[in-house]
């Protein structure tokens, strides 16, 4: 009997008729914040997930962990060959790679800012999934950082990014949107890394508590610093948190605003518009938000974390999703209604190929992912509430907004402005990396969990304390209390 | 006299806010006083008074921080190390914004962060600590000294604790601004060693000093070429029959000037003139075997003046032709300027 269930005699205490038990049980199987079972089952259901990989999900990762090698084996051999052994060309310089780091940080994106964003909204959804969604922006951050090193011919020149004085007597040029790029993501990595890590702290401290001692406590007693709870560690906690939540928000607009910079500043048909900003941050949150609803899945399943992931978080995650989309689309189409309305030769060929022409296939297929699957699914509850459809979803967005990226970049920049530079790219080295880079975030994923326990159980058991059940008329209905 | 730190742990939040009241009734001030909780619970709930941390100045100091170096990096850098670029101004705005604000961004993280580790007084490793709290229990946690110790157990155990530790407090030296040091002189250390190894304290075998090195010319540079009076840009024919339709020009002191000049511009940025020299910067762009030869290698001394002028006019191997850049009578200086060198013992 701890704190939680005393307080709350709904909870404890049997309800008078059976009506009203049904009600009760109703509610609390359907809410995770209405169903404590106490700090103490809490914790070790979350810890005890990081021991819970059984032996399929063990050998899961080790297939992924050698498709990452795999990738570096691949790199390696472009450091030796040269980026000529990509499917590069004289127009076409910025292929699978450039598109990767797209596609990374827009995973990135959802992460970080579902859990900002839902905190300084008060949104009670993100207390068990908001640890397992910035785990998601943590790799896909590492994975996007890997591409420009990768991209770049000679990787062991990328320090010329950093201002210190050298011998080329030359400065980085902080005008370019190169540079501005570097800035931005250096700033949501630490940003993130730091503010997961802050999260982390009282569960770290609870796992030091809870491990015999062994090579794991030694490693929470190091990474907690001490933490013991006192009422102004917490009090600093919270402002530290709303600090970085208030910050976040911005930095992650701008980091993917800047992303579509890079595309925007040149005078490419089809790039040259100033819609690309937010286009690029709802497509980020588009897919980021598809990914978080993947991890959630995947924890759910292969961790059996059923007691904290529920359906009534799918469901707020789907209905996201579905905003999402409907934004997407929208800036989608006004998009290309600009191009068509204005008819300028070197945007409408770029129209016409998408749409007739050659990348047709590719583009309807894109279309058919990001647009015909999640509108015509995600409106109804079922579904919504149903973690195996909705992962497959997800897994459609994926591939839709992969392809997104893939036509922005791998065919739109095909078509310049001069016919006789048209061209047309083929990966070839590119995509065994970009599988690697999909494993190796998979992987870091299912190993991070296997350290860490990816529930915040001191955020669930906060929110278990706040709510309560009371009676209206006949009816029982949870309230909330307001400690501030 | 000696300190003691107890801790008594409570079932529930009242009874844990009752024993807070008694506490301070027996003369226990608010600072020496702690609450140790699983999760946040709000000092009005602890029936404690408001806990005025400085994290907001922190953070404003970071964000300054940051606000500084954004300018450093865009006002005061570019001065340093001018790089024009398409005749743009070196100061900036919208770009300088850019920057500004993602590093003011960054100061007030790292700010905050610092800030919470400082006041939060992390990392320690003293205090009582009781398992059960993370487990939903709450601790009370006082530091007293002797005097107090009775009337302070008195209380505690008038609200019937689940447990009640006690512990004598050590006085431990607060190492934070040792570690703040150490952590301080180590940055530097790594700043000064990325120094080392970019700069032209060591030189460095994989980073060698070529855009320093290597001879460069910029558009229009002189000493230009005077055209005789009366003189008409007209070329003439290079090669009849893949051999050179003029005749080689005497070696006179005026072709040998010529010829050095033009060499230095034209043929300089990928060959050597010795073999002992290190190679140029583009020659490094060419694969191993097709580098550009010394020009008093073996190789090219066993050419014929018309083998050289034919291979300025048409290009050899790897080397392009240079027939757009050179009059077929500057190329007979070339030609003659190549010839007079000879090999350093
Ligand atoms: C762009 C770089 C470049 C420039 C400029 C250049 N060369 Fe060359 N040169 C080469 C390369 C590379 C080779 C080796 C060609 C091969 O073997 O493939 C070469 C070879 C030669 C050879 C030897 C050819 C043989 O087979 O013996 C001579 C002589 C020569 N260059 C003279 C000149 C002169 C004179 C000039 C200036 C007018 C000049 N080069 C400018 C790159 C250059």
């Amino acid at each position: 009997m701890s704190i939680e269930t005393e307080r709350n005699p709904w909870m404890s205490a049997p309800p008078e008729s059976e009506d009203e038990q049904e009600q009760v049980e109703h509610l609390r199987k359907d809410h995770l914040l209405l169903d404590p079972v106490g700090m103490e089952a809490m914790n070790q259901d979350a810890l005890g997930s990081m021991t819970r990989h059984g032996r399929w999900t063990w050998m899961l990762i080790v297939v992924l962990g050698g498709l990452a090698m795999m990738a570096g084996v691949g790199w390696l051999v472009q450091l030796f060959v040269g980026l000529g052994f990509t499917g590069l060309n004289r127009t076409i310089f910025w292929g699978m790679y450039i598109i990767n780091l797209v596609y990374f940080i827009g995973i990135g994106h959802a992460g970080t800012f579902i859990s900002a964003a839902f905190r300084v909204m008060g949104f009670e959804t993100r207390r068990p999934i908001a640890r397992a969604a910035e785990t998601v922006t943590l790799f896909a951050l590492a994975a996007a950082g890997l591409f420009p090193i990768i991209h770049l011919g000679r990787p062991w020149k990328v320090y010329w990014m950093i201002p210190i004085p050298n011998q080329r007597q030359l400065w980085p040029n902080f005008q370019s949107a190169l540079e501005w790029d570097a800035m931005a993501i250096m700033t949501y990595v630490v940003g993130s890394v730091l503010f997961i890590y802050i999260g982390l702290l009282p569960d770290l401290a609870m796992a030091r508590e809870r491990t015999g001692v062994n090579w794991r406590r030694r490693l929470y007693s190091a990474l907690s610093l001490g933490w013991r709870g006192t009422d102004r560690q917490w009090a600093l906690h919270e402002s530290v948190s709303t600090i970085f939540a208030y910050v976040i928000i911005p930095v992650m607009f701008s980091v993917h605003t800047i992303v579509s910079w890079d595309f925007a500043m040149t005078i490419q048909p089809g790039w040259h518009s100033t819609i690309f900003g937010p286009f690029f941050i709802v497509g980020a949150l588009y897919s980021g938000v598809a990914a978080v609803l993947v991890a959630m899945g995947f924890l759910r399943r292969f961790l059996k974390l059923g007691y904290f992931i529920r359906e009534e978080h799918f469901d707020v995650m789907a209905k996201f999703l579905l905003i999402m989309s409907f934004a997407w689309i929208y800036f989608y189409f006004g998009e290309f209604l600009v191009t068509w309305y204005g008819n300028l030769p070197p945007e409408m060929t770029i129209l016409d190929l998408l749409l007739y022409g050659e990348a047709a296939p590719l583009w309807w297929l894109m279309i058919f992912c990001n647009v015909v699957v999640p509108v015509g699914l995600l409106w109804m509850r079922r579904v919504r509430r149903n973690p195996g459809i909705l992962f497959v979803i997800a897994v459609f967005i994926q591939v839709g907004m992969y392809l997104e990226r893939y036509l922005i970049v791998g065919v739109m920049l095909g078509r310049p402005e001069l016919p006789f530079n048209y061209s047309w790219y083929y990966p070839g080295l590119e995509i065994p990396i970009a599988i690697g880079a999909f494993s190796f975030v998979i992987f870091f994923y299912f190993i991070f969990t296997v350290f860490v326990p990816i529930i915040s159980t001191w955020e669930v058991g906060e929110g278990q304390f706040l709510h309560g059940l009371r009676k209206i008329g006949r009816k029982i209905t949870k309230f909330k209390s307001d400690m501030h | 006299m000696a300190e003691y730190e107890l801790l008594g742990l409570f079932q529930d939040v009242d009874s844990a806010g009752d024993a807070v009241e008694a506490l301070r009734q027996v003369g226990v001030s608010d600072r020496s006083l702690r609450v140790l909780s699983a999760f946040p619970l709000s000092s009005k709930i602890l029936g404690r008074k408001h806990y005025n941390h400085k994290l907001g100045l922190a953070a404003g100091a970071g964000a300054l921080l940051g606000f500084a170096a954004a300018i450093f990096f865009a006002v005061i850098t570019p001065q340093l190390y001018p790089i024009v670029v398409g005749g743009r101004p070196l100061l900036n705005g919208p770009p300088m914004l850019i920057l500004v604000f993602e590093l003011t961004m960054l100061g007030t993280l790292l700010g905050g962060f610092l800030g919470f580790l400082w006041q939060g007084g992390f990392p320690s490793a003293g205090g009582l600590y009781d398992k059960r709290i993370a487990e939903g229990y709450l601790g009370v946690a006082v530091q007293v000294d002797e005097a107090l110790l009775e009337k302070v157990q008195a209380a505690y155990s008038a609200h019937k604790p689940v447990d009640l530790k006690k512990a004598e407090v050590k006085p431990r030296p607060d190492r934070r601004l040792l570690i703040g040091t150490i952590a301080i002189v180590a940055l530097l250390a790594v700043n000064f060693a990325l120094l080392a190894v970019s700069f032209d304290i060591l030189h460095l075998e994989f980073l060698p000093d070529q855009m320093k090195a290597q001879i460069s010319f910029a558009s229009q540079m002189g000493p230009r070429l005077g055209a005789p009076a009366g003189a008409v840009p007209v070329p003439g024919v290079a090669l009849v029959g893949g051999r050179p339709a003029t005749a080689p020009l005497a070696m006179t002191e005026d072709s040998l000037q010529r010829g050095a000049i033009l060499f230095d511009i034209h043929c300089a940025v990928c060959h050597t003139v010795d073999e002992d020299e290190p190679v140029t910067q583009v020659a490094s762009f060419f694969p191993d075997d097709g580098e550009p030869p010394a020009m008093t290698s073996a190789r090219v001394m066993a050419r014929t003046p018309e083998q050289i002028f034919t291979f300025i006019t048409d290009g050899i191997g790897k080397m392009p032709s240079l027939a757009e850049n050179l009059y077929p009578a500057n190329r007979w200086d070339v030609v003659n300027d190549v010839r007079s060198l000879t090999p350093a013992e």
